[in-house]
C-alpha cells in the first residue's frame, strides 16, 4: 500500500503532466545543417519537436546543449527561417525550416 | 529577360552562359569567372569543396540580380555557381552581365559578385596539404 507521501508525489506528477497537456503544445520544425555545422553534428537535417512559441534563440540553446562543439561556429552564425534571414528573437511556427548559417567565405575581397 | 540562375555540381559552361544573355540590343558583355587557386594564406590547396543551401541561395541570387537590374538598368544577367568538389583551375562561379554600354555592365557585375560572396549561403572548404578548413570571409 502506498504511503501518504508517495500518493502525494503521484498526484503531483499527474498534476504536472496534465498542466503540461493543458497549457503547452509541441510543434515540429525542420532543421537543416550545412558546412561546418553539418560536419560537427554529422546531420544534414532533422525534425525537431519544440514548444509552441519557441524562438530561434531557444532552438539555438537546445542545439548548443546537444552539440557543445558547435559553440564557436554558432557564435559567428546567422539564421534563416523559411529561406529568409531573421533575428534570434524570431518566433517559430509549425513546419518552419530553420537553418543556422555559418560564416560564408567563398572568396575574399581583402585577400591580397 | 528573366535572369539565368544555376547552382550545379557539373562544370560551368562560360560560353553557353554568355550566349544565353546576348541579344541584339547588347553593346557590352562583362564576364566574371572565379576559379580555384592552388594556394591560400600560405597554404598549398589540393582542392575545394563547396556546400550550398540551394533553395535559399537561388532566392538570394535572384534578389541581388533584381537589385542590379533596378540600379543599373541591366536586363540580361546569368549567374552560375558550382558546388561539390572542385579541382585547381576549375570555375566555381561565373557571372555574365550584358548591357547596352560597358559602364553599367562592369559596375553591376562587380556588385553582383561582391554581394553574392557576403549574403548567399554557399560555403567553401579548403583542403590543403596540411589539413582542411571551412573558410570564413
Amino acid at each position: 500500500m502506498l504511503s501518504f507521501e508517495a500518493l502525494a508525489a503521484v498526484n503531483g506528477q499527474e498534476r504536472a503532466r496534465s498542466t503540461h497537456l493543458c497549457y503547452t503544445f509541441d510543434m515540429k520544425i525542420h532543421i537543416r545543417y550545412f558546412a561546418s555545422l553539418r560536419e560537427i553534428t554529422e546531420l544534414s537535417e532533422e525534425i525537431l519537436t519544440v514548444q509552441d512559441g519557441a524562438t530561434v534563440a531557444d532552438v539555438r540553446a537546445q542545439l548548443l546543449a546537444r552539440f557543445p562543439r558547435i559553440q564557436l561556429v554558432m557564435e559567428r552564425s546567422v539564421c534563416a527561417v523559411n529561406r529568409g534571414y531573421v533575428g534570434a528573437e524570431t518566433v517559430l511556427h509549425e513546419d518552419d525550416e530553420l537553418v543556422f548559417i555559418p560564416p560564408m567565405g567563398g572568396g575574399s575581397k581583402q585577400e591580397k | 529577360m528573366e535572369p539565368i540562375i544555376q547552382l550545379t555540381r557539373e562544370p560551368l559552361d562560360r560560353n553557353a552562359l554568355a550566349e544565353a544573355v546576348t541579344q541584339a540590343s547588347v553593346g557590352g558583355i562583362v564576364i566574371f569567372e572565379g576559379v580555384v587557386r592552388d594556394n591560400a594564406r600560405g597554404k598549398q590547396v589540393r582542392y575545394l569543396e563547396y556546400d550550398a543551401y540551394i533553395e535559399m541561395a537561388k532566392e538570394q541570387i535572384r534578389a541581388i540580380v533584381a537589385e542590379a537590374e533596378q540600379r543599373w538598368g541591366v536586363e540580361h544577367v546569368a549567374v552560375a555557381h558550382r558546388f561539390g568538389r572542385l579541382e585547381i583551375g576549375e570555375a566555381s562561379v561565373i557571372i555574365v552581365v550584358a548591357a547596352p554600354h560597358r559602364a553599367e555592365a562592369f559596375e553591376s557585375c562587380r556588385y553582383i559578385i561582391d554581394t553574392l560572396k557576403t549574403t548567399v549561403p554557399i560555403w567553401k572548404k579548403e583542403v590543403a596539404t596540411d589539413g582542411e578548413e571551412w573558410v570564413e570571409g
